[in-house]
C-alpha cells in the first residue's frame, strides 16, 4: 500500500481526492490546503508520492513552488492541472517532477499515475505528448509502430541532421546551407519531432541507431 | 455485459479465434485465426522474427512462418500447420456505425484471452495519422491486444486491433485485411527483407533503384535459389525495378512458376542472374506442431 | 563540536568560498540553471547537457551581476560546452596533477545559483580508472567517478580536490549513479579545440548503415558469438569507404578489432582520435569473409 500526501486549494476538492484514493487502497498520510502548508510539515513523515492539485488556481505558479522548493528532487510528484500547457510540462518532466496530468483524468488513471510515480517512473499523459510519440502499445510494438508510421525527413532536413552529427551550431549550418538561423531553428525542431528526441545529441543517437546518419 | 443474451458465447467463440503470438521474448502481441486451415492475421510490429510462434486458446503451440507483411499497412500473414481452427469471421467493416459495441480480445500484459468492451466511435482517417482508414473505438487496450481482434456485438471481426490514440483504440479495418491478403498471395513469397537502395552504375552519372536484400529466410523461395545477404535485386529480365510497386507484380500469380531475377553481389559491373521458384506447394512450407 | 570538526568545517567553506570566486550560474529559460567554471579569463566551462539553447546565454557573475554569455562550441562526447564572457575574469586554479586522486580522495563540488549565491556539494572520488570511453568514442582520462549528491543547480561546477585545486567539471552524464568530474585535462583539450574550431572533429568513413541480422549457418562459420552486424546501403562517392573498395551490400562485421553489433559500435570508432588512422574492417561479401583497410578521413559536410 502505498502513502500520498494531498495538496489542493479547495476542500471538497481535498476530500473528493481523499475518498478517491481510499477507495483504491492508497493510504493518505496528510491533507494540506497549500504546498506551503506542506512543506512545514514533511520533516515528520515519509510518502511515497505527493499529489498537487492546482485546478481552481494556475498551473503556473504551482509548478514555481514545486520547483523553487527542491521538492521534486527529495518526493515523487504528481501534478494535477487544468490547462497545463505541454511545454509547461515538458518543463516540469525535465525539472523532475514524475507526472503531470489533466485534472479530468479518470480515477484509475490517477491510481495508476500514482502507483508508477511512487516507484520512480516518469507518466507521461497523452494530451502532453508530441503526436509522434503518442502511438502504439508496448515498449516493444512501440518502437515498430511508430517507425512504422514516422514521417520520413525531407531531404534537407537529412542535411542538416549530417550536420548536426558532425557537431555543427545552427550558425553554421545556417551559413553553409545559405538560408536564416530561423530556417535552421524550424529545421532542427522538425527533425527533434520526427525522430522523437528531445535534445539534439539525442536526435543524433537516434539517427545512428536508425541508419539515418552516415558515418 | 453477461446481462445480454448470448454474450457469453459471443466472447467465448472471439476469444478461440484469438492466439497469443511471441518471438522468444521480446514481448508479445495477439493475432487472429483467419481460416480453419491455419492462416492467421496479425500486425506487421508484432511478428519479430522469421519464426514466431503461436499459442491457440486451447494452449497448443504452433511454429508460424510468416507468409506476408506489410509494414506500410502494418500487417502480416501467418501461417501454421493445424487444421479445423475456430476461425474468426469478418465483418464488412464499411457497415459498421458509431455507437455500436466493440469488443476487443487480445493478450494485454501477458493474460490470455481477455475481453474489452466499448463502443465504436467511427470508422475514417485520423488527422495525424496519414491517410489509411481507421475504426476507432473507445476500447480500453493494453500492450499485448496489438494484432487481436475488434468485434462487433455478433462477435464478427471488423478490424485488426492496432494501437491507441489517447483514450480511443484504433483498428486497421477488416475490409483492409481482406485486401492485403488478396493481393499479397501466399503463393508470392518470396522470404527476403529487403531495403531499397540507389546503386551506382559505372561509367554513367546517374544511380540506379536496387533492393538490398537484409534476410533471407531459411527454406525459403529466396533460399533455394542461394540468394543471400547484401544481394542487390535489380530487377527480372523483363522489367528493372522502380519502386516496391514493381516487385509486389513481379510476384503476383498463382501455382508453381519460375521468376528469372537480376542482382548484383559485391561488384557492381558484374549482373548475374538466378532463377527463383516460387509458389511451391503449400505442405513442402508447412511448419511443425511444436 | 570538537576542534577537529570545526576546523574541517571552516577549511571546506573557505576553499568553497575561494572556488567560487571562479564559479557562475549559467541559464538561457526563465527558470532552473546550471553552473559553470571560469577556465581561463573570458572563458566559462559548463555541462553541454544543461545548456538548452545556443543563444541568449546568462551568467551571474561571482560580483551578482547578470551578463551574457556566447557560445564558442558544444561537444557532447564530453558533455562540455564553453562559453566566452568578457566579464568573466579570474579563472578557476586547476590541479597539475589529475593522476594523483585516488578512490576516496575527498571531492568538493562548488558551483552557483542564479540569485542565491555559491552552491557546494561534499564527497568522495568513488573510481578512478585511467583511461575509459564513452559511447561517442571519446576518452576521459583518467575516468573520475563521484560519490557526490550532486544538485541540477550544482552540474557543470568545479570538482576540487582537498588542495583546493580543480580537478574537473561536475556531470552526472556517464556515470549511471553519481557523477563524473570531466577531468581537466579533458576539458583543456575540449577548450582549445571549441574555442579555435567551434566543434570537435570525428572521424568519417561515408557510409550509410542499417543494422541486420547475421544467418544463423554464417554466424556459425565465423563462429561469431553476436548476432547482428551493420550492412552497407550507401556508400558516398570519394570517401574513405570507396577508396577503400566497400560496396553496397557488404556486412561489416568488424572494425579495427572491435566487433560490430550495433550501428553505435562504428561510431564508438571514430572520435578525433581516429582522424587520419588506417582501420582494419571485416566484412562479408557473397556470404564470404573479406579484409580491407579505410584510412578516416574528418567528416566535415560543408564545415569547411
Amino acid at each position: 500500500m502505498i502513502r500520498v500526501f494531498i495538496v489542493a486549494p479547495s476542500a471538497l476538492g481535498r476530500a473528493g481526492l481523499e475518498n478517491l484514493l481510499a477507495a483504491h487502497q492508497i493510504e493518505v498520510a496528510g491533507s494540506f490546503s497549500s504546498i506551503d502548508e506542506l512543506t512545514s510539515q514533511l520533516s515528520d513523515l515519509a510518502v511515497d508520492a505527493i499529489l498537487i492539485d492546482s485546478t481552481g488556481e494556475k498551473f503556473e505558479p504551482f509548478l514555481d513552488s514545486v520547483i523553487g522548493l527542491g521538492l521534486a528532487s527529495d518526493f515523487s510528484v504528481v501534478l494535477l492541472g487544468e490547462g497545463a500547457s505541454p511545454s509547461a510540462s515538458a518543463e516540469a518532466v525535465r525539472a523532475g517532477i514524475s507526472a503531470v496530468l489533466p485534472n479530468d483524468i479518470s480515477p484509475d488513471q490517477l491510481v495508476a499515475a500514482l502507483h508508477a510515480a511512487a516507484s520512480g517512473l516518469l507518466v507521461l499523459h497523452p494530451a502532453f505528448v508530441p503526436a509522434e510519440v503518442n502511438n502504439g502499445f508496448s515498449a516493444v510494438s512501440r518502437a515498430s509502430a511508430l517507425e512504422e508510421l514516422a514521417e520520413p525527413l525531407t531531404p534537407r532536413e537529412n542535411e542538416v541532421l549530417q550536420m548536426l552529427a558532425s557537431g555543427l551550431g545552427n550558425k553554421e549550418i545556417a551559413a553553409k546551407l545559405a538560408i536564416s538561423d530561423h530556417t535552421v531553428k524550424f529545421h532542427v525542431a522538425s527533425i527533434l519531432s520526427k525522430l522523437g528526441a528531445a535534445t539534439r545529441t539525442e536526435a543524433v543517437s537516434i539517427g545512428i541507431r536508425r541508419g539515418l546518419v552516415l558515418l | 455485459m453477461a446481462a445480454i443474451p448470448g454474450f457469453g458465447e459471443i466472447a467465448e467463440q472471439l476469444r478461440r479465434s484469438t492466439v497469443l503470438i511471441h518471438s522468444g521474448g521480446r514481448g508479445s502481441g495477439s493475432g487472429v485465426v483467419w481460416s480453419s486451415d491455419g492462416v492467421l492475421v496479425t500486425n506487421a510490429h508484432v511478428v519479430h522474427g522469421s519464426r514466431p510462434m503461436v499459442q491457440l486458446w486451447d494452449g497448443r503451440e504452433f511454429e508460424a512462418v510468416t507468409q506476408s507483411r506489410d509494414s506500410r499497412r502494418d500487417l502480416a500473414q501467418l501461417r501454421i500447420g493445424a487444421n479445423n481452427l475456430p476461425a474468426a469471421i469478418a465483418a464488412d467493416s464499411s457497415q459498421v456505425r458509431p455507437g455500436e459495441l466493440a469488443i476487443a480480445v487480445g493478450n494485454p500484459l501477458g493474460f490470455v484471452g481477455a475481453l474489452a468492451t466499448g463502443v465504436i466511435h467511427g470508422v475514417g482517417p485520423l488527422r495525424r495519422l496519414g491517410a489509411q482508414s481507421w475504426v476507432q473505438a473507445d476500447v480500453r487496450l493494453a500492450p499485448g491486444n496489438s494484432g487481436g481482434p475488434l468485434a462487433d456485438a455478433r462477435g464478427r471481426v471488423v478490424g485488426i486491433n492496432t494501437m491507441v490514440a489517447g483514450r480511443l483504440a484504433l483498428a486497421i479495418p477488416s475490409n483492409e485485411v481482406q485486401d492485403f491478403l488478396s493481393v499479397g498471395p501466399a503463393d508470392g513469397w518470396l522470404g527476403v527483407t529487403l531495403h531499397p537502395a540507389s546503386i551506382p552504375r559505372p561509367g554513367f552519372r546517374r544511380r540506379i533503384f536496387g533492393f538490398v536484400i537484409l534476410e533471407v529466410e531459411p527454406g525459403s523461395p529466396a533460399a533455394q535459389a542461394s540468394l543471400l545477404a547484401g544481394d542487390i535485386l535489380l530487377g527480372t529480365e523483363e522489367k528493372r525495378f522502380s519502386s516496391i510497386d514493381d516487385l509486389s507484380r513481379a510476384l503476383r500469380g498463382r501455382g508453381p512458376r519460375v521468376l528469372r531475377v537480376e542482382f548484383l553481389r559485391g561488384d557492381y559491373s558484374r549482373l548475374r542472374r538466378v532463377t527463383v521458384q516460387l509458389g511451391a506447394p503449400l505442405s513442402a512450407r508447412s511448419s511443425v506442431a511444436a | 563540536m570538537s576542534a577537529e570538526l570545526i576546523a574541517l568545517s571552516n577549511a571546506l567553506a573557505e576553499t568553497t568560498e575561494r572556488a567560487a570566486a571562479s564559479a557562475v550560474a549559467v541559464y538561457t529559460e526563465a527558470r532552473g540553471s546550471s553552473s559553470g567554471v571560469v577556465w581561463r579569463p573570458g572563458v566559462i566551462v559548463t555541462a553541454e547537457h544543461a545548456l538548452r539553447r545556443d543563444e541568449d546565454i546568462q551568467v551571474t557573475l561571482p560580483d551578482g551581476r547578470v551578463v551574457a554569455a556566447s557560445l564558442a562550441g558544444r561537444d557532447d562526447s564530453t558533455d562540455l560546452a564553453v562559453l566566452k564572457c568578457a566579464e568573466a575574469a579570474s579563472p578557476i586554479a586547476a590541479s597539475a596533477d589529475v593522476s594523483a586522486v585516488k578512490p576516496g580522495s575527498l571531492a568538493l563540488v562548488v558551483g552557483r545559483t542564479r540569485a542565491s549565491g555559491p552552491v557546494a556539494a561534499l564527497g568522495a572520488v568513488s573510481l578512478v580508472v585511467s583511461e575509459r570511453r564513452t559511447w561517442t568514442g571519446t576518452s576521459l582520462a583518467p575516468y573520475i567517478r563521484l560519490d557526490v549528491g550532486l544538485q541540477p543547480t550544482g552540474v557543470g561546477g568545479a570538482v576540487l580536490d582537498a588542495h583546493g585545486q580543480a580537478i574537473g567539471i561536475a556531470t552526472p552524464r556517464f556515470a549511471r549513479f553519481g557523477a563524473i568530474a570531466v577531468p581537466a585535462p579533458t576539458v583543456n583539450r575540449v577548450v582549445d579545440a571549441l574555442l579555435q574550431k567551434g566543434r570537435i572533429p570525428r572521424g568519417y568513413l561515408g557510409v550509410g548503415l542499417q543494422p541486420v541480422r547475421l544467418p544463423e549457418a554464417l554466424r556459425q562459420t565465423l563462429q561469431r558469438q553476436e548476432k547482428t552486424a551493420a550492412i552497407v546501403l550507401d556508400v558516398e562517392p570519394n570517401s574513405p569507404a570507396q577508396k577503400a573498395g566497400i560496396v553496397i551490400g557488404d556486412i561489416l562485421v568488424a572494425l579495427a578489432g572491435h566487433p560490430v553489433v550495433r550501428l553505435e559500435d562504428i561510431h564508438a570508432q571514430l572520435g578525433a582520435e581516429s582522424i587520419g588512422k588506417s582501420l582494419p574492417v571485416t566484412f562479408v561479401r557473397g556470404g564470404a569473409l573479406q579484409e580491407a583497410s579505410i584510412v578516416v578521413a574528418e567528416r566535415t559536410h560543408g564545415a569547411e
